[in-house]
């Protein structure tokens, strides 16, 4: 496989993790514009584990996985009495504060003769710890794509038990869910921790992926394009979000005739999706048409 | 079961509910009957957590639940359905059911057979017709398995026919071995499903006794019912 290719499935990886994190908050309802927030407290997490502190690279991720749950579990708890349009201005505006919050963070210390570590505007250099360890970009893609695997198989066997459609009931109708007998507030924080994780985790991989973050990627287009993944693919499935990525990275921007209107032809899609699919490609009527064809062919 | 003891809810200078007392034994069936507007359904809706009462307590099997929330009364066995049947559309009919605590999914299958909605179980809830959707709104609640069911206008807008086999299937699958409220118009169906029945006016209760006895008050026929003809509608 050569680089390019290695980069762009790469990022498809990342960045399905990052849409489905969105995607866990859409099931219960939450149109969450600030997971790049989460997205960049992992990279700067998990980089400054491996250089600063010196872990192990899987260890920097699980503490990167960490700092991304239990921050959005933090704004969860007084934002989810928040509903709708004010949610959503909510986790903007404290994604926005913590893109400041990143400009301003300054974090050295000396390693290897050098000072390392975030330097506030100027961004967090040299998290080049694939690179120190003899990981190849492919055994990283490797590993990238493991998680990815991993977390899609806990939505499907998530989906498939009662957790699933107690959280679609949340996000249909809270009252009505309520009436169920489900506990509306705390499947609502479980669901925020679960993203904040999956961002935190995408953001950890991306750090180390890339070597260079600065306060600028995580900014609000950031945030709209991992909502609109989900909203492209379909809220049907977790495979959703992943054909949303699939569209946008692995289709606009990887071709390089389209690559310089993907942001007009990505847009315009989802202005389309909007009006002719709002819950997507992939949304619970086109989910059940494909089971009922594969409980047929069974 | 239930005990309300005055209960008063209040919207702003409106009294919706006016110090109701009712009590709903273990086992027992009660009708509730009233006007469009009397405060039948807002009755239900403070049992079920969905309005605070103003003043007054709920007491279910003898403890306080008038200020729990919602998720907490139905896991002290109450269940209800909902007048305009509020289902959720984007689930299939097996997954309105499914999610109830403690109902595994064999006793969803047969709960699912028995209100007649097996064959369309995968099938999406928005695709149901209304008789349907009212059946799978009384096999939602009763997937809950509740000590307490409540009924909001169960036969609301279902024809003549529907009627009858929603009068049937309550009698068969609903009624027996819990308390149940049944809130309805329909005075004939209150009569042949309850024993007893209370008529609420006004957010007042004005009457309670047999279904014959209030179907007979000259008084409460034409003040709560209008005529004959449309009492027995």
């Amino acid at each position: 496989m050569d680089s390019f290719t290695i980069g762009v499935v790469s990022n498809i990886g990342m960045m399905s993790l990052l849409a489905l994190s969105a995607y866990l908050l859409l099931l219960v309802g939450e149109v969450s514009f600030g997971q790049q927030a989460f997205f960049g407290i992992g990279a700067y997490a998990a980089g400054i584990a491996t250089v600063l502190w010196g872990w192990p690279l899987m260890a920097a991720l699980l503490f990167a996985a960490f700092c991304g749950s239990a921050t959005q579990l933090g704004v969860a708890l007084p934002t989810l009495r928040l509903r709708g349009f004010y949610f959503s201005v909510a986790t903007l505006a404290f994604a926005e504060a913590v893109r400041i919050v990143f400009e301003l963070f300054r974090y050295r210390r000396e390693v290897d003769g050098g000072l390392a570590g975030p330097d506030g505007e100027h961004g967090f250099r040299d998290i080049r710890y694939i690179y120190d360890n003899g990981i190849g970009t492919q055994d990283f893609l490797v590993l990238i794509w493991t998680l990815l695997v991993l977390a899609l198989i806990a939505f499907i066997v998530l989906e498939r038990s009662r957790i699933g459609p107690r959280l679609r009931m949340i996000g249909e109708d809270d009252v009505m869910a309520a009436l169920n007998g489900i506990d509306v507030v705390r499947c609502k924080l479980a669901a925020s921790a679960g993203a904040g994780a999956l961002a935190g985790l995408a953001g950890g991989f991306y750090a180390h992926s890339v070597t260079y973050i600065e306060p600028g990627v995580f900014n609000v287009m950031l945030g709209v394009h991992t909502l609109a993944y989900g909203l492209i693919g379909g809220l049907g499935t977790a495979f959703g979000p992943l054909l949303g990525v699939l569209i946008d990275i692995g289709f606009l921007e990887s071709f390089r005739g389209l690559s310089q209107y993907r942001m007009i032809v990505f847009g315009g899609l989802v202005v389309l999706l909007l009006i002719l699919r709002p819950r997507g490609l992939l949304d619970e009527i086109a989910v059940n048409r494909l089971a009922g064809l594969f409980r047929r062919a069974q | 079961m239930l005990s309300l003891d005055r209960a008063t809810l209040r919207f702003g200078g409106v009294t919706v509910l006016d110090a109701i007392d009712l009590h709903v034994g273990h086992g027992e069936v009660l009708g509730l009957l009233g006007p469009n507007g009397s405060g039948k359904t807002s009755l239900i809706n403070v049992v079920t957590g969905i309005y605070p009462l103003s003043e007054g307590r709920v007491l279910i099997d003898g403890e306080d639940a008038t200020f729990l929330p919602l998720h907490e009364i139905v896991a002290r066995g109450v269940a209800r359905t909902v007048q305009a049947t509020r289902l959720f559309d984007r689930l299939t009919v097996l997954e309105n059911v499914r999610p109830a605590q403690g109902c595994p999914r064999v006793a969803v299958e047969a709960l699912l057979e028995k209100v007649g909605l097996a064959d369309r179980r995968h099938a999406m809830a928005s695709t149901l017709g209304f008789a349907d959707r009212r059946r799978l709104d009384l096999a939602r609640a009763l997937a809950l398995q509740p000590k307490l069911l409540l009924l909001d206008e169960p036969a609301s807008a279902l024809t003549a026919a529907e009627t009858n086999a929603m009068a049937e299937l309550l009698a068969r699958i609903a009624l027996p071995g819990r308390a149940v409220i049944v809130v309805e118009h329909k005075i004939d169906l209150i009569a042949t499903l309850c024993p007893r029945a209370a008529v609420l006016h006004m957010g007042r209760k004005v009457a309670e006794g047999l279904p014959a006895e209030i179907r007979d008050d000259d008084f409460l026929r034409e003040v709560y019912f209008g005529d004959r003809e449309t009492a027995d509608a």
